[in-house]
């Protein structure tokens, strides 16, 4: 419990760090919003009082808690580029990006542990070393060229889906996770390569140990001393592991939003980039940010409950 | 069966992982050598100018003349993709260079003298490894502009973290060892100490964290320029062609294959190359 509480703290106070950071950096270059809105042929004095009105004149601190309470209230500020309040502009993406996210996760899971567990117990075997290279070449595929590829294959040739043709999940749920489920593999397809060969690793490295040898000798079977023993501790690390590329896959969802043309937070991210529409950008920045360090504290969380050595090491 | 003789075989396995991991080194290194010498070609004897506009030869098939193809603007691929392999490595190189000299700074300092300064800077350093780098690096961009420059510095950047968090680490386990004492009782100082006693004894793992930097930053240029705000059109970049490509799949599967193993070969070599060194 001291251990939860320890971590939440800290992820707090990295939420506010990491945040007071994105706030004085897009202060600084999105100038002063008195001379935007008057125009710079505006009086000095017109330009004070407003100014003042708007609270610029406060220290950067003072400024920095107005913001994150109106933050926190659901107020993010006006749109440069579409004259509307941010949160109405972003909060109906933000599930279209977390729904790809865990479904790319799902993906991993389903085919990374079974995979990797499947190689490790047949190490050097012939279909564990045509896995291995599989893996190794498919691992070095980026996400936004496997969805062009799977694009081609299952869009254009098979003819599973229609290549751009998003459907929204307030029409039809089923029809958006169909849908989901292409940009999806995208994602997943690097990390469960990677899950499969951290795994591998990991288990081998594991079976090297002396518990295993004890473990044969009170005579437990191959599959007793593999799934009570070495694979317990064998999937630690890649639990880590997994929940990095959590944080990593919403990332990604960036990219691959654009190859599937979803409108995902991604996509509203990257034409405010280049419209230079500060607050969404801002916004869509923080609430990442919040997710990520949110799933780390998780992780970080599980982990001690998983692996008990951790909270006390940590104390 | 196969657990069970692990344990007693030991040496036999071990060797045999050696070996491997070899194998894996020189698979990587004759990928980025081919990589390298595709690149040099491109430099010195392009077969095309790679902006140059050929209206009649718009999205023409694979030929003797155009061994990869035409783009939309009749472009030769063979001539961008080598051009745009240099572009990536150059963005690559920067990246790399810029967060291994910072972070081994950083890592280095904070290693080897600890104290309250390592605690914060680590706080730092420890918030920022948490982000995924291509978010610190967009983050960054809309902060500096698009550009090829701004990608290469906001890369970096973004790459610095994981490179002070290394070196920290080998700082961490060198400082105590008897060659520093030693080093220490005949008067050296601690910039000698640090970047000529400890810094060569950490070559491997350097090594093998560049490696993997290449690979990440070959990654990380190439989604950038996919979304647009890496290298600048005119100039060819394999992702940004990618991008393009993509319009074109039904018509020129060809436009989106070539960027996209160039892109794949730079990462396989390089992802080699660190398994080779790594586990060694």
């Amino acid at each position: 419990m001291k251990f939860v509480i320890k971590k939440f703290v800290t992820m707090v106070i990295t939420i506010i760090m990491v945040t007071l950071f994105v706030f004085i950096a897009f202060n600084l270059i999105s100038g002063d919003a008195a001379i935007s809105s008057l125009g710079t042929q505006a009086t000095p004095e017109r330009i004070e009082s407003l100014r003042n009105e708007l609270g610029l004149n406060d220290p950067v601190l003072v400024q920095y808690g107005r913001w994150a309470i109106n933050f926190l209230k659901g107020d993010m500020g006006i749109s440069y580029s579409y004259r509307m309040p941010v949160s109405t502009m972003i909060m109906d993406k933000v599930p279209v990006t977390l729904t790809m996210a865990l479904i790319a996760f799902v993906l991993m899971l389903i085919f990374s542990i079974p995979v990797g567990i499947y190689t490790s117990k047949h190490e050097d075997g012939w279909i564990d070393r045509s896995i291995i290279i599989i893996n190794q070449i498919l691992m070095a595929i980026p996400p936004f060229f496997s969805g062009i590829l799977i694009t081609f294959l299952f869009g254009r040739l098979l003819k599973l889906f229609t290549p751009g043709g998003y459907i929204s999940y307030d029409k039809n749920i089923f029809g958006f996770i169909g849908y989901m489920f292409f940009p999806a593999l995208a994602i997943a397809l690097p990390k469960a390569t990677m899950a499969v060969k951290m795994l591998r690793s990991s288990v081998l490295k594991e079976a090297k140990l002396d518990y295993v040898r004890t473990a044969y000798s009170k005579g437990n079977s191959t599959n007793e001393v593999f799934y009570h023993h070495v694979l317990k501790n064998a999937m630690l690390p890649v639990i880590t592991f997994f929940g990095m590329t959590l944080t990593d896959m919403i990332a990604g969802s960036i990219i691959v939003e654009q190859v599937f043309s979803v409108p995902g937070l991604g996509r509203i991210l990257l034409t405010s980039i280049s419209n230079r529409d500060y607050p969404v950008v801002m916004a869509i920045i923080v609430i990442i940010s919040v997710m990520v360090l949110l799933i780390n504290m998780l992780v970080d969380i599980l982990y001690s409950v998983l692996d008990p050595r951790i909270s006390i090491e940590d104390k | 069966m196969k657990i069970n003789n692990y344990i007693f075989v030991k040496d036999i396995s071990l060797k045999k992982n050696s070996l491997k991991n070899n194998r894996n080194f020189i698979a990587g290194s004759i990928i980025v050598v081919f990589m390298m010498i595709f690149m040099l070609v491109g430099m010195i004897a392009s077969p095309y100018d790679p902006t140059a506009i050929d209206s009649s030869a718009k999205f023409q098939g694979m030929s003797l003349a155009h061994w990869f193809g035409c783009d939309n603007f009749g472009r030769d691929i063979l001539s961008r993709v080598m051009e745009g392999t240099y572009a990536t490595f150059k963005v690559a190189f920067g990246t790399v260079i810029i967060g291994t000299l910072f972070g081994i700074i950083v890592g280095a300092l904070t290693g080897y003298y600890g104290g309250l300064i390592d605690e914060i800077l680590m706080r730092i350093n420890d918030s920022i490894f948490a982000f995924p780098s291509i978010l610190l690096a967009l983050l960054f961009i809309s902060l500096l502009g698009a550009g090829t420059y701004q990608v290469t510095l906001a890369l970096g950047i973004a790459f610095i973290p994981s490179f002070a968090r290394i070196v920290r680490a080998e700082f961490l386990k060198a400082k105590n060892m008897d060659y520093v004492k030693v080093a220490k009782l005949m008067g050296a100082s601690d910039f000698r100490i640090i970047f000529i006693h400890i810094l060569p004894n950490t070559y491997t793992v350097l090594l093998s964290s560049i490696m993997i930097g290449f690979n990440n930053a070959v990654l990380a240029e190439a989604s950038m320029s996919f979304l647009g705000i890496g290298v600048q059109p005119p100039d060819p970049s394999l992702g940004r062609m990618l991008s393009e490509a993509q319009i074109y799949l039904a018509k020129a599967p060809n436009y989106a294959l070539f960027p996209g193993v160039a892109i794949i070969l730079l990462i396989l070599g390089f992802s080699l190359m660190a398994d080779g060194i790594g586990r060694d």
